[in-house]
């Protein structure tokens, strides 16, 4: 088997069987997705006072899906939820990028060596380099013949 | 060590604590509704606040930082995205015209897709399984090396190296043949390995190594050769609590409970001694202080479960500093792939709602 497989025909997102008619509990199939987004998902969603519960699993290791179970209290809308957790998740991280980078910039923490024999140069950061930043975008954009 | 404002690490609710034999207060517990007159929903602006991110050390390969005020499986997303989706070079498929060293070509080509390049990932393309090499997507290196005597080697000389010529294949020996633009793309730093002294075979005059090698883009979920740190961690800050102050008397024994530098023993006005944390980072909680029984709840050793100290060790393929940046960019496609899909089931619900049972 070629892992991770190749992407296949199955939708990203879709509700399984069994769900409330107005999602307000609903079990949500998640393709070629793990822990790593399936736990962060859960946790934000648990965040929500809407949520009254919400779990998700790894139904079989070798299968790359996950199984999102969201409740809602008051007859709301599971997938509200949803896209407002996700929306959530991408502001957080910008947070922390940004935090990141303003750490890096300025430059308050100890620098030091462990360049071994035989070691290559370190290779130049984006971080550093902004111009950087805008060739790594002309090449993305121009690569595909 | 910079510190700059983390919240109240004596807070009971951000305490992993741990016991003598078994670790609890494991989870977070503040989600809505669990506090009576406690809100915990998410507020972006007040994790802003409360969130730190702060570099410690950076080299030429790894990275120490901290971040602070964020769940573990935010947290965990990321080291496990740096481990096994943060993309990079790898040599692929080894075509071998020639290999009589006692090395066989199957082993040899597995040995050499596991040699770290220095080849920024972010100038290359994903290259499909059946498609067509192209200057975009994949690094043609040469390795041609055959192993003869040296001549006028002294007699009885015993060492191989003095003996033959080309007696260790190293890493260094991999030739790159650039292919279309490449030379232009790869001007300033063009692709080799990360470290040049990288043993790949021995041989012995007669033996010889000809081969055309292919590296591609590829990510550390299909083969570990791709991964692009040799360590992606975290820990928890580890946190002494004093329930009681440790006797005078007692003071030097506590240090030797803890790692060297953890414990600080000060001499107080009135004679006395004390002790102090001087470094919680370097604690590895051993416990010892559990063993002996004088410091019976005097102490409390306990982690800060929103304290997350970072590791991160590049292979060369990418600055330590752009590791994190990498993970994060990458999680956010995650979530925004994700978010695309479900505006467009929340148009068309339930549209497949019978594919799965």
């Amino acid at each position: 088997m070629e892992f991770p497989p190749e992407p296949n025909d199955l939708p990203k997102i879709s509700i399984l069987r069994g769900a409330a008619p107005d999602l307000s509990a609903a079990t949500y199939c998640i393709q070629e997705e793990s822990h790593t987004l399936g736990n962060a998902l859960r946790w934000m969603l648990m965040k929500d006072p809407r949520v009254e519960f919400c779990g998700y699993s790894v139904p079989h290791p070798s299968e790359p899906k996950i199984h999102v179970r969201i409740q809602m209290y008051d007859g709301v809308s599971s997938l509200d939820a949803l896209l407002q957790a996700l929306q959530n998740l991408d502001d957080l991280y910008g947070a922390i990028d940004g935090a990141y980078k303003q750490s890096y910039n300025e430059g308050k923490f100890q620098r030091f060596d462990e360049q071994e024999e035989g070691d290559t140069p370190t290779l130049p950061s984006v971080l550093d380099n902004p111009q950087l930043q805008q060739q790594y975008a002309q090449d993305a954009s121009s690569s595909k013949p | 060590m910079t510190m700059p404002n983390v919240g109240d690490l004596d807070d009971e609710r951000r305490h992993v604590k741990l016991h003598h034999e078994h670790v609890s207060n494991v989870s977070s517990t503040e989600y809505p509704g669990v506090y009576p007159g406690e809100d915990h929903s998410w507020d972006l602006q007040y994790f802003k606040e409360k969130l730190v991110v702060q570099i410690q050390r950076l080299s030429g390969k790894s990275i120490e930082l901290d971040i602070v005020g964020v769940d573990a499986s935010i947290a965990n997303a990321l080291r496990r995205i740096l481990m096994s989706e943060v993309p990079s070079i790898a040599i692929e498929n080894v075509y071998v015209w020639n290999n009589t060293s006692v090395i066989h070509d199957e082993v040899f080509a597995h040995r050499v897709g596991l040699i770290p390049m220095a080849v920024d990932p972010r100038l290359l393309n994903m290259k499909g399984s059946e498609e067509t090499p192209t200057d975009r997507d994949t690094i043609v290196f040469k390795l041609n090396v055959a192993c003869k005597h040296r001549p006028k080697a002294p007699r009885g000389e015993t060492d191989p190296e003095k003996l033959y010529i080309n007696s260790n294949v190293y890493s260094r020996d991999l030739v790159w043949a650039p292919a279309g633009d490449q030379q232009t793309v790869f001007a300033e730093f063009p692709p080799r390995p990360s470290n040049d002294n990288i043993l790949l075979a021995k041989l012995r005059p007669g033996q010889t190594l000809e081969m055309e090698l292919h590296a591609n883009k590829g990510i550390g979920m299909t083969h570990a050769k791709w991964s692009p740190v040799a360590t992606a961690t975290y820990r928890l800050l580890p946190h002494i609590v004093f329930r009681n102050p440790i006797p005078s008397h007692l003071c030097e024994k506590f240090r030797t409970c803890f790692s060297p530098g953890v414990i600080e023993v000060k001499d107080k006005s009135d004679g006395e001694k004390e002790v102090v944390v001087a470094n919680p980072r370097l604690e590895s909680m051993s416990r010892e202080v559990y063993r002996h029984s004088e410091f019976d709840g005097m102490v409390e050793l306990t982690r800060i479960r929103d304290f997350f100290l970072f590791s991160i060790e590049s292979t060369g393929a990418y600055p330590p500093q752009d590791l994190l940046p990498e993970s994060i960019r990458i999680m956010r496609e995650k979530v925004r792939t994700l978010r695309r899909a479900a505006e467009a089931l929340k148009q068309a619900p339930n549209e497949d709602e019978d594919m799965e049972g």
